[in-house]
């Protein structure tokens, strides 16, 4: 993480954020939830969007402002979303997280990155929100081309198997916010979690599997497993790692 | 919305929020101890045959039918005697061949209308929350309270290896889901939920495979959404209303998902809003046509609407409220026009998970039955007057089936003593309280709320020493 002497924006400190691994994803929400996509104030997220969109902009100004495209599901600290920013510098990405200490250091990391980079990692930000209920309320149909879920939370026990982050009733929801031609990346080290993710999405008639070809060739896959925490502590325990990546397909006749 | 911090109430009651499995071990422990603390009051509920044939009234474990044609009251017969807890949802196909009744036993009943046998009895994971036929009469749609939609094969399929095992059509992540109807297309399912969303999904070909496609979300709703209807008939023109406990009922256009009107229930009141004024939610609704009945928390009448589909908008028709200070509980519309509203309540305790004797099962089913067949309901039935052209309710007098009818569904003749008046007002009064405190989120404090993480596991601690 950064650790950038003499930088004019000192970086924060994990240690000050530490929180537990896991947050009640089945409890009530306690942070505020948009009531739809369209009262979702972004531009508090996007200096690009507080600068484009002030309302006064035309109707077809407006439907040239730039929507969220990317959204990391369960960001933790934020690793993936840094790497991405420089590699889709057009896009917009959200990270979404439960839990809140760690929500505050991903926002306290892209302000510091911000300032020690001008120009650089506008387009990154984070929410705190419960993905698996109020996605709906963030993304329009077909607005997201890229959707992650870097390890997560295994849920060992069967009877927990329920609040698993893949399971056909959320693969609908994801479905819907996703476009067509959108890509779905998972990645965990616990065989069984891949395995489950992997029969889930197999099972479910909007996403394919990407061939191999296609996988080795898309540049974000190698980053996966490299640029989140949860990753490099994997690779530096030499544990083995289970991608599976999936295409969002039209609804078959 | 304010009063949400009873904490009292909280504390015995918040672990219906979290949803967690003690739930079902806390009910439970109350059944066998008689005398402790009763669980909630379950409203009455009203559903009418397709054809007017018959009309149905659950209240508790049992439901009281009454042929319209034969003018009789009809004793429904079942292998297993019935329901253990209350019913919470019931419904007719839209052929009027088969009757749903489901609740917080976890069982699922089919009955056949020309008979009134129960032909099926399906056990269910968690409580129903809500029932809806497909339009083609096939499949059984059942909703839980922990956001789950199943689907249920209605007729037997020799072929299949009769395995009656309900399979997942949907789920809302741990949402209760209030309401669930078909459209009248035939092509989507809509369901509303306790997290202000409702949700309109494609019914597939065979649904046993699931849902897999979402249609849209109609968000908008402030609050809890509470009840759903369909205005237009099968042609192209069919729009979706919702009510909410943001007192609001709204139209959409299901299919895209877009917010068409919003009407305000408080304004249209008019109430004088004192300090203490709490919108009063809209409880139920049913849709005939192009009009909308709905019922409202503290109203002791109804609200009618109607849908001008030119403009897209929802018109204020009639209010009709009466002297009895009885709320109704449930409503629904006949195809023959009339507004059939019916109010009362009866207790209900939830069954568990233990693993009970048959003569456990065979006690609890009669206490059931007993406590059913001894609640009140008040009914009364609105018709549009043919000379006045507005609708109006009609006396004990008019209503059909009459006195046979009161009599059987009532469970007391129809001449009102104060007494029948004021308990129904109590029944229905408490049953509205309790679907309330059931679908609001509580705002707890951050001090309450770190206090409640770390009190939570003495419960299971106690209960683990004590047992």
């Amino acid at each position: 993480m950064g650790k950038k002497k003499g930088a004019a924006c000192a970086h924060p400190r994990k240690r000050f954020y530490r929180a537990r691994a896991h947050s009640n994803p089945l409890s009530d929400s306690h942070f505020p939830v948009p009531v739809s996509p369209a009262h979702c104030d972004w531009t508090e997220h996007f200096p690009v969007l507080a600068a484009a969109g002030d309302g006064s902009a035309s109707g077809q100004q407006q439907q040239q402002v730039p929507k969220v495209r990317f959204a990391d599901v369960g960001c933790g600290f934020g690793g993936l979303l840094v790497r991405l920013s420089d590699l889709y510098p057009e896009t917009l990405m959200i990270g979404m997280e439960l839990r809140d200490k760690v929500t505050e250091y991903v926002k306290e990391r892209i302000v510091a990155l911000r300032k020690n980079n001008p120009g650089r990692y506008g387009n990154i930000s984070v929410i705190r929100t419960n993905a698996m209920k109020f996605l709906p309320n963030y993304f329009d149909k077909g607005q997201l081309e890229k959707m992650f879920f870097l390890f997560p939370d295994p849920h060992f026990k069967e009877k927990n198997h329920r609040r698993r982050i893949i399971s056909q009733g959320l693969l609908a929801e994801y479905a819907y916010v996703m476009a067509e031609g959108g890509i779905l990346y998972t990645v965990t080290d616990v065989q069984e979690l891949g395995e489950w993710m992997k029969s889930n999405l197999d099972a479910h008639p909007l996403f394919e599997r990407i061939n191999l070809e296609e996988q080795s060739s898309d540049p974000v896959v190698e980053f996966l497993v490299a640029t989140s925490e949860e990753g490099q502590k994997v690779a530096r325990n030499r544990g083995d790692t289970f991608v599976a990546v999936y295409r969002r397909v039209p609804s078959p006749p | 919305m304010a009063g949400e911090e009873d904490l009292a109430t909280a504390e015995a009651e918040g672990d219906e929020n979290e949803l967690e499995d003690e739930e079902e071990k806390e009910v439970c422990e109350d059944q066998f101890h008689p005398g402790s603390q009763s669980q909630a009051m379950a409203p009455a509920i009203i559903s009418i045959h397709p054809n007017s044939r018959a009309v149905v009234v659950s209240v508790g474990a049992g439901f009281r039918v009454f042929d319209l044609e034969s003018n009789e009251a009809v004793t429904p017969v079942d292998d297993s005697s019935g329901h253990r807890a209350a019913i919470r949802a019931s419904g007719f196909s839209h052929d009027g061949a088969f009757f749903a009744s489901a609740g917080d036993d976890k069982l699922v009943k089919l009955w056949d209308t020309f008979s009134w046998k129960c032909s099926k009895t399906i056990p269910v994971n968690k409580k129903t929350s809500a029932v809806a036929f497909s339009r083609d009469g096939q499949w059984l749609l059942v909703a839980d309270k922990f956001g789950v939609v199943y689907v249920i094969p209605t007729l037997a399929d020799d072929k299949s290896d009769t395995n009656e095992e309900p399979a997942q059509l949907l789920a809302h992540c741990c949402s209760i889901i209030t309401s669930l109807e078909t459209s009248p297309c035939g092509k989507f399912v809509v369901t509303a939920d306790r997290d202000y969303k409702i949700r309109v999904s494609v019914l597939p070909k065979n649904p046993m495979l699931g849902a897999y496609e979402i249609q849209s979300f109609c968000l908008g709703h402030t609050s809890f959404v509470s009840c759903l209807a369909f205005v237009g008939d099968g042609s192209s023109e069919a729009l979706l209303v919702s009510g909410g406990g943001d007192s609001t009922i709204r139209l959409w256009d299901h299919v895209s998902g877009y917010l068409l009107d919003t009407v305000d229930i408080s304004n249209l009141l008019q109430t004088d809003k004192t300090d203490t004024f709490v919108a009063p939610a809209v409880v139920n609704m049913s849709a005939s046509g192009s009009v909308v009945a709905s019922t409202i928390e503290r109203l002791t009448g109804v609200i009618l609407l109607r849908c001008d589909f030119g403009i897209k908008k929802l018109l204020f028709l009639q209010k009709i409220s009466w002297q009895e200070p009885i709320c109704p509980t449930d409503l629904q519309f006949d195809r023959k026009g009339r507004l059939w509203l019916v109010a009362g309540a009866a207790e209900t305790r939830g069954v568990g998970d233990r693993a009970l004797k048959p003569e456990q099962v065979t006690e609890l089913t009669s206490l059931a039955q007993a406590s059913a067949a001894a609640a009140l309901t008040r009914l009364r039935v609105i018709q549009k007057s043919p000379a006045t052209s507005s609708y109006e309710a009609l006396d004990d007098t008019e209503v059909p089936g009459g006195d046979r009818m009161l009599k059987a569904l009532q469970g007391s003749p129809s001449d009102s003593s104060v007494s029948v008046a004021a308990a129904v007002a109590e029944a229905a009064q408490a049953a509205e309280l309790a679907m309330k405190n059931l679908l609001s989120k509580r705002q707890y404090t951050e001090t309450h709320r770190e206090k409640r993480k770390r009190t939570r596991n003495d419960k299971k601690a106690r209960a683990a020493t004590s047992s």
